[in-house]
């Protein structure tokens, strides 16, 4: 995901439940599935059962299905979940506190 | 409609993407609502609003806490979720950096 950019996520099977994930294999299948017209079937096939499963808990990152949002894009270092939430933190007090920087 | 969890006093948080079943989800009984945008990752409306377009409507539509998911990452971005009128965050997507997912599945819950 660190090395992921802007459009590497995408909002698909909209005609079972609408999921956004990363584009990798499972997602090309879909999407060659979609563009032939795939049946609502044809798509439930290839999804299969506890594909998010796969992807998010059991590190089949190709395979899987990987529910990732857009400002993973934006995301660049592996950090401690402290240090994350630090500097979330320490970035909303420094924007609250000058929020509009006038050039 | 009645919600079973709360005849048990848990709390009920319902993950919804339009003001439509934000209302329902008020109506029914639950405690506060994730409102979660476009921009997410995950399941996802059908509408496919935006998290700057969702959040607002959903805060004036209902009166129980609304929580913002979807594209907020940083402090700048949660500063602005809050400037919508929100009055707490999910920080889902900042979590996924976390080496440990669990904590982003506890967090994810509360």
């Amino acid at each position: 995901m660190i090395n992921s950019n802007e459009g590497d996520t995408i909002l698909t099977l909209k005609q079972l439940t609408p999921v956004r994930l990363i584009k990798n294999n499972f997602y090309k299948q879909v999407q060659e599935a979609e563009n032939k017209g795939a049946s609502v079937e044809e798509l439930k096939a290839i999804l299969g059962r506890a594909r998010a499963k796969k992807g998010m808990f059991e590190g089949q990152l190709e395979e899987g299905e990987l529910e990732i949002g857009q400002v993973g894009a934006n995301v660049r270092d592996i950090l401690p979940a402290a240090k994350i939430v630090d500097e979330v933190w320490q970035g909303f007090k420094e924007a609250l506190a000058n929020p509009i920087k006038m050039i | 409609m009645d919600i079973c969890f709360k005849r048990k006093g848990i709390t009920v948080v319902h993950v919804i993407s339009s003001s439509k079943v934000c209302k329902k989800a008020e109506e029914a009984g639950c405690d506060a609502v994730v409102a979660e945008g476009f921009e997410a990752g995950g399941h996802n409306g059908r509408e496919e609003t935006t998290t700057m377009v969702l959040i607002p409507a959903v805060v004036n539509a209902v009166k129980i806490p609304v929580i913002a998911a979807g594209g907020i990452a940083t402090g700048k971005q949660m500063l602005a979720a809050m400037v919508m009128g929100l009055r707490v965050y999910k920080w889902v997507a900042a979590l996924l950096q976390a080496k440990k997912p669990l904590l982003i599945l506890i967090l994810r819950m509360l």
